[in-house]
């Protein structure tokens, strides 16, 4: 292996150097296998070349010596023959050129044989050329052979001279050859035998060599064929390792993290997280600005396109191309497994990579940032909810201390039951939605008593709060509710109880101010609070709910004063509380519904200026009568059936009603005749929570209307009643 | 060196060449692109730092011409921040590099090297 | 509406962990989210308490009922279920939480190591007379709670 190395290494110059090792680093095995491959062969080949050529020269060599061992006899038989002729005086010139030619032949073969040189081929009689015999065998064979040669040759040569020769010159040499004719005889059958036996052994040798040859190459053959196949299979494995891993690499990123190739198309691999910010799968090999489009506006996603085609310019340098990025915390719309469309705000990164074949490929990281923006946002937003508290301490300070209280007291408990309803809460999908609906009517109190002593601010809050409910029940039509839908009302109902506590401990600040605001917050006021009846400072909150009407009538266009009489005399303070509420609800309902516009009023023939009026009376026995009245339009039946017919489509509703079922409706069912819900009216929830209240305090509810003129809510109680269930009295006159 | 400066505004102008008269053996200013291609025509500049927004003839559009004008030259967008996209066309029709305004001489600087070198690859 | 953002951050993380652990992302139910003040009873069996201090301080604790450690413990192929690798799995979750707070609310959130507490939460630590939410929560019939306890810069002072 080092000679192929040494041997391909120092010819070429650094450049190819580097293209040879790295060739030879990484196929090493299969460059030297092949070629020891080549060279097994090529060495079989050759050797085949060169034996056979040796061969088919020992062919001739043993057919010389052959030839040698007949001239032996041949010479022999001519000197015989010469020699017989001459005795009997014949003719004996045919067996003298016989002889001489024989002659001639054995002496010119025995020394191309011993010395090397020009023989004449035994098979086609031309010149050859042969080289001398080298072995120890054919040598000593030879030189015998040569020795004994030398006596013919003394021998034989007088008969060589002429074409006449005397019986003294045959005679020696008949005798010498008949002497020794067979041992020359005897040495070159001998050497052709040694010849042979060498081509034996030369034949045996190249199949030999043929043999080992090949299975040289065959072993090789295997081992690069074994040695490949296990590669193939651990390149294999290693790649699967490598997908592998890099499949759980981009799963485990938190970002979104793609290659866009300088086809602006994206990569074949990206991170689980892309993803799931896109809430699509379909994103390998898509034009990027393409796949961008559906997101972003169109512009946005054209100078995308523009933008990151600047990376791949060899003109452009990217390191100061970063702040033209217009990806920069861009708003997208990605459309989630719901299908609705969700607002997200995404940041673009981009680094240019240059791979190991020289060509460029953009790294694009996606980051979901929309939770830092919106928290920058809510930031920016909190500064606002200060003023919320400055407006919300602002408006305290006209209150009376006790209504304040009063309120404080009855809100927070009435929130204390919105918390308690939720946390009962099992989390099924249907009970939410009933949940939510116990949960109005509670948060609608809140509401009115908030706005009738003059929290317009929390009023707000708390309607923002109802808002919320009325969404949420609006999808639970739809689809089922989770707990997640309702944590945004948990956020909204803890903001609104702790700002009824800032309430509470700015009341209490300021009384350690010294600031005179609450007079009544003396020893006897906060014996008063706790005890079981209503102190007599709270007559004035009732005076007080003008200035609510004031409110809500400017909002409505009208005009209304309010008329309060009774209360003059304690009553048990749940009693009292709860005739508050529905006198709030109820004066809320006049306004929005009843009270005409100043025009309205007039083409009535009634003073432009409404009258509502709330009359506590009782007979001494503890019977009490609560009246609430105004003069406006009246019910409108009609509208009231419209409504009603609206909401229920089965055919049990399918007739004229009665207008004392018409009322049971507007008492017991969420529903209004206003289309549009405003902060005063519209949920449907005001008379409901009416009804209710004078559940708990045992009133018997009587409801008398006369179109254009007036509507009177009557309610009869005694202090001691129990909760009556009594079917709802309406009395029309 | 020969270094010409595209921009309408007087301080700018000033401000850069304040910062690369120490670089450049010449400096040439311009208040819109047909000044500036006129004495891009003669002195054939090495860098131009480019304004967009100009009057007569705006950045992008010179640029389009700048670049069979002065083919050497490198080219630095210097604009504020109002239109990514033009900024972007103005890369893509040939400018080598863009610095925001405002900007600091030392992000100048860096700036110039950078167009200097992607411009000397070409 | 910050709260109603960290609470989802902090939830974000739990059911993320919970969908992780069981592969289906919405094997983590949440119920009626509620408040409590913090003078109440809070907590279930074990929690993992992380304290959040900078521009908003307070507490998040990830609260469990041992029934629920013990399934958790179950499905990440344990067999043992003694104090400590309850505790260690309930540490586990409120790193979760803490590290997808890091990650989307970004630094100026400083957030502790969580600690372990066995047993009813140590309330002393929290205004007695504040509100804390509670998030109940269902994995696969087992309960645990997430109690948010934040006492934001812009709530009372």
């Amino acid at each position: 292996m080092a000679i192929v190395f040494g041997w391909v290494e120092l010819p070429v110059g650094r450049g190819k150097l580097v293209v040879f090792s790295k060739l030879f680093g990484k196929y090493r095995f299969l460059v030297i296998s092949i070629a020891l491959f080549i060279i097994f062969d090529l060495g079989v080949l050759i050797l085949n070349f060169y034996t056979s050529g040796r061969i088919a020269e020992q062919t001739e060599l043993i057919n010389l010596a052959a030839r040698q061992s007949t001239l032996s006899q041949q010479m022999s038989k001519a000197t015989l023959y010469i020699k017989s002729q001459k005795l009997q005086q014949w003719v004996y010139q045919s067996g003298l050129e016989e002889l001489r030619s024989h002659y001639t032949l054995f002496g010119e073969t025995l020394n191309a044989l011993t010395h090397g040189g020009r023989a004449t081929s035994t098979e086609t009689g031309e010149k050859i050329h042969v080289d001398p015999v080298t072995t120890e065998r054919g040598r000593f064979l030879l030189s015998q052979a040569n020795q004994l040669w030398s006596g013919f040759e003394t021998a034989i040569s007088p008969l060589m001279k002429d074409t006449l020769i005397t019986d003294e010159e045959i005679k020696p040499a008949s005798e010498f050859i008949a002497r020794n004719n067979l041992v020359l005889f005897d040495l070159m059958t001998q050497l052709t035998d040694h010849f042979s036996h060498e081509a034996e052994a030369q034949t045996t040798l190249l199949r030999r060599a043929q043999v080992a040859g090949i299975s040289l190459a065959t072993i090789n053959f295997f081992v690069i064929l074994f040695h490949f196949l296990k590669q193939l299979r651990t390149r294999d494995r290693r790649l699967e390792l490598k997908q592998h891993e890099s499949d759980q690499l981009l799963a485990s990123i938190d970002d979104g993290v793609c290659l866009v190739d300088a086809n602006l198309r994206i990569g074949l691999q990206h991170s689980g997280r892309l993803e799931e910010i896109f809430g699509t799968n379909q994103i390998a090999g898509r034009k990027f600005a393409a796949f961008l489009n559906r997101y972003v506006t169109e512009s946005t996603a054209r100078s995308a396109h523009d933008f990151i085609s600047l990376y791949f310019k060899q003109h452009v340098s990217p390191d100061l191309i970063g702040d033209l990025n217009p990806l920069k915390e861009v708003k997208a719309f990605v459309e989630a497994p719901s299908g609705k469309h969700e607002e997200k705000f995404l940041n673009f990164s981009f680094a240019p990579l240059v791979q190991e074949d020289g060509e460029t490929v953009l790294l694009v990281t996606v980051q979901d940032i929309t939770d830092r923006v919106k928290l920058r946002s809510t930031q920016e937003a909190s500064e606002t909810k200060m003023h919320t508290q400055l407006a919300l301490f602002s408006q305290i300070l006209p209150i009376n201390p006790d209504e304040l209280r009063l309120f404080i007291d009855q809100g927070m408990s009435s929130l204390a039951k919105v918390n308690q309803v939720l946390k009962s809460q099992r989390g099924q999908a249907q009970s939410i939605a009933e949940s939510l609906t116990q949960i109005m009517p509670l948060a609608h109190r809140v509401k009115g008593d908030a706005r009738s002593i003059g929290l317009t601010t929390l009023g707000e809050q708390v309607h923002a709060f109802e808002e919320d409910i009325a969404l949420l029940l609006q999808r639970a039509k739809a689809e089922p509710l989770s707990g997640r839908d309702v944590l945004p009302l948990t956020v909204e109902l803890k903001q609104i109880i702790e700002n009824i506590e800032l309430l509470k401990s700015l009341c209490e600040r300021l009384q350690q101010y010294g600031i005179r605001y609450d007079q009544s917050v003396t020893n006897q006021g906060a014996k008063a609070l706790a005890g079981p009846t209503m102190p007599p400072a709270i007559n004035q909150r009732w005076h007080g709910l003008q200035t609510m009407v004031d409110e809500i009538a400017a909002e409505q266009g009208v005009a209304a004063m309010l008329d309060v009489r009774g209360f003059e005399h304690p009553l048990p303070r749940h009693v009292e509380q709860s005739l508050y509420s529905m006198a709030v609800q109820l004066v809320r309902n006049s306004l929005a519904h009843g009270i005409e516009s100043a025009d309205g009023r007039r083409a009535n023939r009634k003073p432009s200026v409404g009258r509502i009026q709330l009359a506590l009376s009782d007979d001494g026995q503890g019977n009490y009568r609560f009246v609430v009245e105004d003069d406006g339009r009246g019910f409108d039946y009609a509208a009231i059936e419209r409504a009603v017919k609206a909401q229920h489509a089965e055919p049990a509703v399918d007739r004229a009603l009665s207008k004392a079922e018409l009322l049971k409706f507007v008492f017991t069912e969420s529903f209004s005749t206003k289309t549009q819900a405003d902060a005063t009216a519209g949920r449907g929830v005001g008379l409901p929570l009416v009804w209710d209240l004078a559940k708990q305090i045992g009133a018997k509810v009587q409801v008398r209307s006369v179109a254009k003129e007036f509507t009177q809510f009557i309610f009869l109680f005694s202090c001691s009643s129990q909760v009556d269930d009594s079917p709802l009295n309406a009395k029309v006159a | 060196m020969k270094l010409l400066i595209v921009d309408d505004s007087l301080v700018i102008r000033n401000k850069i060449s304040r910062s690369l008269l120490s670089r450049f053996a010449k400096v040439e200013r311009a208040e819109n692109g047909r000044q500036a291609l006129e004495s891009a025509k003669k002195e054939l500049p090495d860098l131009i730092t480019m304004d967009l927004t100009m009057p007569e003839m705006g950045g992008v559009e010179c640029i389009r011409h700048m670049v069979t004008v002065a083919p050497k030259a490198a080219i630095l967008v210097v604009s504020a921040l109002s239109d990514k996209h033009t900024a972007i066309t103005a890369l893509k029709y040939g400018a080598n590099g863009f610095l925001c305004k405002p900007f600091t001489e030392s992000d100048l600087q860096s700036a110039i090297e950078q167009v200097l070198k992607v411009a000397g690859q070409r | 509406m910050k709260d109603l953002q960290h609470i989802t951050t902090f939830l974000d993380g739990v059911s993320r962990y919970f969908a992780h652990v069981s592969k289906d992302p919405k094997s983590l139910e949440l119920g009626t989210p509620y408040l409590v003040r913090n003078h109440e009873q809070l907590g279930l069996d074990l929690t993992g308490a992380i304290a959040i201090s900078g521009k908003t301080k307070g507490f998040v604790f990830f609260s469990s009922s041992r029934a629920l450690l013990k399934y958790l413990l179950l499905s990440l192929g344990e067999s043992e279920f003694t104090d400590q690798y309850m505790s260690d799995i309930v540490g586990e979750v409120a790193n979760t939480i803490s590290g997808n707070v890091r990650k989307t609310l970004g630094p100026e959130f400083h957030i502790s190591t969580p600690k372990v507490i066995c047993g009813h939460l140590d309330n002393d630590s929290l205004k007695p007379e504040r509100l804390s939410y509670v998030l109940p929560l269902k994995w696969r019939g087992n309960t645990a709670q997430l109690i948010v306890s934040l006492d934001s810069i812009d709530a009372r002072e």
